[in-house]
């Protein structure tokens, strides 16, 4: 490690002493262009951060901040609801799992970022898929489909998620959103930009609060599984703040999820209780750029912090007597130091070094007392753990034959507990009119956290779970207005990471092995007053024995459309199906018998919702969203029982929007 | 052992891709800017009539937000043949008033049919962004073709209004009419 760290720390000088030059602006260095080079300077959407992003050759697929509002999603899971290859665990509350691409996990095996900056829990790896994102101060979300670790490291096995912030050049002014609805609903979020163009000079701030009860579970309502008392809530604060100042930018995100934790254990028949808990975590980033471009050469340095806290107050479990409150801190400091070197017209290499230091809890805090008390235990803090991780990624990307583009790259990393992981991807892509198409291999991987190790018998030899991905994307532009997308992959996931009960206590061992073959298409129509779309999506994943894992819908469909009727008017309905697919686990139930349940079947569901936005003038606007209005009763699996996750009925919820440019 | 082997490699990979270069402009950029940098570069190929040589070029937005700042930058640093560029954006038809360009964006599309009633602003270039506005009597129309802007230009539209256009510019436009 000694040598590795010198060798670095010299490359890392090395780049620190790379002499900088100084920069105009963006349309400065446009308007030296005569006519003809303008013709040739490529466009660079909003959506491309000059991250690595831009470079990635996969499946991509981008939400705007119209399509965020016009079909009112509240939560990162429905931002994601209406795409192909995503299937979901809503547990009402405490969290929402995310299972992209046909693999069921704990939220750890997709990358989610703002702005770039992951916003992944350190010390679990995986994120929240609630309504606690700040989403009426998204630009615009891109999706990633398919291993990202070549470019991003571990975690990244299934796909990428960026939220992709609005700035105060595009956002001035004054906006306001507050609205109200079922389930006892109400957010209020403010939002203000400025931005002086001749300084390129911005600031935007933006926040948000909603509070809303889940799903009603009380009782029967819950089929059984919890009391009248069970409260079931989630609250969400989210404040953003960024600028820009030249080639100079800064993000600053806050985000705030409090929820209980009743959901997570049924009630009846048990010593727990369901009223009482409160999981609070707080989540800071911070990052801080700087952008040099010249014509063949760009430097993207980045230096980013990262907190995410279960704060003290948390108290995870309570029983008849008995409360548990938990605390776990974490954080970390990281830079990237981004390079893309253009050598000729055909020929581009990009490359990077990220350092980061990362300082984790070796475990929760934990505290107890009796419920009777009437006061809150207070948890300790708990042991910390330092970790380095030092990575070097590169890529070369070759133009040939006209129509042809070869890339190949890879990502090094060194890790202080993990060790040396190498990551490769290759893709070959050929682009022509109205035909873009694509074959990839890529690989990815998630590293065992420190403690993984060492939990109960311990396991040195632990390694981290793989991915390879092979994948062919296609893109077809079949008129001016309708789109064709069409994915297919094949993954082998193994060295997966599960319990050996055959010695106790028991141990992590690198044993499971899956196989996902899918297809992910596309049609879409984009025009002035109607966008329509409708996908389709086959995933089969199965074990080892060939049997299809549960929790995995084989077949699962999206449609939508959204019409403007005039300037003033639009109209929006939006469908889900997600065809059966058996649940996790089985065990005693308060309703069933346990041989009844023994990997019992989640039924297919059919969903609709509806929107209608109405602008009154330049300012003022209102709008009324109606979730699942045929009332349809359906399940989420998960590793509980069938009838355990009832998801929500038909909902309403009105909306004011307020804008001052 | 992967670090022995691998790290010189990666190092020495590093170092050459880190290299900076001593050359001058962008080949990326935002659409937005992009199409302000155009209109700027479309006032060196255009010959407006006399009656459209007064001490102020002016520029109207319309329906597009996005472009209004990079126009307002562009004016606050160039000129027109020495003439001080005004830009201003309006929210309708009615609002605008004699000028030298007008950019409709696609937000406002309606507005094009309404422009052909509304010829009070004088000999002004009709620029907008959208799909089949040529033939609509626009001037040049900005089309994205894999992922770099082009223009088309309606000749008798612009010739109408007495708007000379070189010729070094029908050459570069992807459509005439």
């Amino acid at each position: 490690m000694k040598k590795t760290s010198i060798l670095f720390l010299g490359w890392l000088f090395f780049y620190a002493s790379t002499p900088l030059y100084s920069q105009n602006n963006e349309i400065d260095q446009l308007l030296n262009l005569g006519i003809e080079d303008l013709l040739k300077t490529e466009i660079v959407s909003a959506s491309k951060t000059g991250q690595s992003m831009s470079t990635i050759a996969a499946s991509v697929k981008v939400i705007t901040a119209e399509e965020i509002h016009n079909r009112g999603y509240q939560s990162l899971q429905e931002v994601l609801s209406d795409l192909p290859g995503f299937q979901f665990r809503d547990i009402q509350g405490f969290n929402s799992y995310i299972f992209q691409r046909g693999i069921p996990n704990q939220n750890n095996l997709t990358l989610l970022m703002i702005d770039g900056v992951q916003i992944n829990e350190l010390n679990s790896g995986g994120f929240y898929g609630g309504m606690q994102y700040n989403l009426e101060n998204i630009e615009q979300v891109e999706i990633i489909y398919g291993p990202a670790s070549a470019l991003y490291g571990t975690n990244a096995l299934t796909g990428i998620i960026n939220l992709i912030t609005k700035k105060a050049k595009d956002n001035r002014g004054l906006d306001i959103n507050a609205s109200v609805g079922s389930f006892n609903t109400r957010k209020i979020a403010v939002g203000f930009g400025f931005y002086n163009p001749k300084k390129d000079f911005g600031l935007r701030f933006s926040t948000r609060y909603l509070t809303t009860d889940k799903t009603p579970l009380k009782n029967e309502y819950g089929d059984n599984n919890w009391t009248y008392e069970i409260d079931n809530f989630e609250k969400g604060l989210a404040t953003d703040l960024s600028g820009n100042w030249g080639n100079f930018s800064f993000g600053f995100n806050l985000i705030n999820k409090k929820a209980s934790m009743a959901t997570v254990y049924n009630t009846q028949y048990s010593d727990f209780s369901d009223h009482g808990t409160l999981w609070n975590i707080l989540f800071v980033n911070g990052q801080l750029k700087y952008k040099l471009e010249k014509k063949k050469y760009s430097f993207l340095p980045q230096l980013y912090y990262r907190n995410s806290t279960v704060l003290p107050s948390t108290i995870a479990e309570i029983y008849d007597k008995e409360q548990y409150a938990y605390y776990r801190p974490g954080n970390m400091v990281g830079v990237d130091l981004l390079n893309k070197y253009k050598i000729n017209d055909k020929l581009v290499l990009t490359g990077g070094l990220v350092l980061e230091r990362e300082v984790l809890s070796q475990r929760f805090g934990i505290a107890h007392n009796d419920v009777s008390e009437g006061i809150k235990p207070v948890p300790p803090r708990p042991d910390m753990t330092i970790n380095l991780l030092l990575s070097v990624y590169t890529q070369a990307e070759y133009q040939f034959l006209k129509y042809l583009t070869a890339i190949g790259g890879f990502r090094y990393d060194k890790s202080d507990y993990y060790g040396e992981k190498l990551t490769p991807r290759f893709s070959l892509s050929f682009r022509k009119g109205f035909l873009s198409s694509s074959l990839l291999y890529n690989e990815a991987y998630r590293a065992p956290k420190p403690w993984d190790y060492t939990v109960g018998s311990g396991n040195p030899d632990l390694k981290p779970e793989l991915i390879q991905t092979t994948e062919w994307v296609n893109n077809f532009k079949l008129s001016s207005h309708f789109f064709l997308t069409a994915s297919v992959y094949s993954s082998y996931m193994y060295n997966i990471m599960v319990q050996d009960r055959s010695i106790f206590p028991t141990r992590w061992v690198n044993q499971g092995k899956i196989f996902i073959n899918g297809l992910e298409t596309e049609l879409s129509f984009r025009h002035e007053k109607l966008d329509a779309y409708i996908n389709f999506s086959l995933t089969r994943t199965l074990d080892v024995y060939k049997t299809p894992v549960p929790e995995i819908s084989e077949n699962m469909a999206n449609a939508g459309f959204y019409y403007k009727w005039n300037k003033k008017l639009g109209t929006g309905i939006r469908m889900n199906y997600a065809e059966k697919r058996k649940n996790a686990s089985s065990g005693p139930s308060v309703n069933s018998s346990w041989h009844v349940l023994r990997f019992p079947t989640i039924d297919p569901y059919l969903i609709f919702h509806a929107d209608i936005n109405y602008r009154f003038n330049k300012n003022f606007e209102a709008s009324l969203f109606v979730n699942n209005f045929t009332d349809e009763k359906y399940y989420h699996s998960s590793n509980r029982m069938p009838d355990r996750y009832p998801q929500a009925r038909r909902s309403f919820r009105f909306q004011l929007r307020y804008l001052l440019n | 052992m992967i670090s022995r082997v691998f790290l010189p490699f990666i190092i020495a990979l590093s170092a050459l891709i880190s290299m900076p270069l001593l050359t001058c402009s962008q080949v990326k950029a935002s659409q937005e800017n992009v199409m302000a940098s155009f209109i700027y570069s479309f006032t060196g190929y255009l010959s407006w009539p006399e009656e459209r040589q007064g001490n102020e070029f002016k520029i109207i937005v319309l329906g597009d937000d996005q472009i209004l700042s990079p126009l307002q930058y562009i004016g606050s640093k160039r000129t027109v043949q020495g003439r001080i560029i005004v830009v201003k954006q309006v929210n309708s038809v009615a609002e605008i008033d004699t000028c030298d360009m007008i950019f409709i964006g696609s937000g406002a599309i309606e507005a094009i049919e309404k422009l052909q009633l509304n010829q009070s602003f004088g000999p002004a270039v009709v620029i907008t962004d959208c799909q089949d506005c040529l033939e609509k009597g626009i001037g040049i129309n900005f089309v994205n073709e894999d992922d770099r802007i082009r223009f088309e230009i309606n000749k008798s539209a612009l010739e109408s209004k007495n708007i000379r256009i070189s010729s070094q510019l029908l050459k570069l436009a992807v459509k005439v009419i």
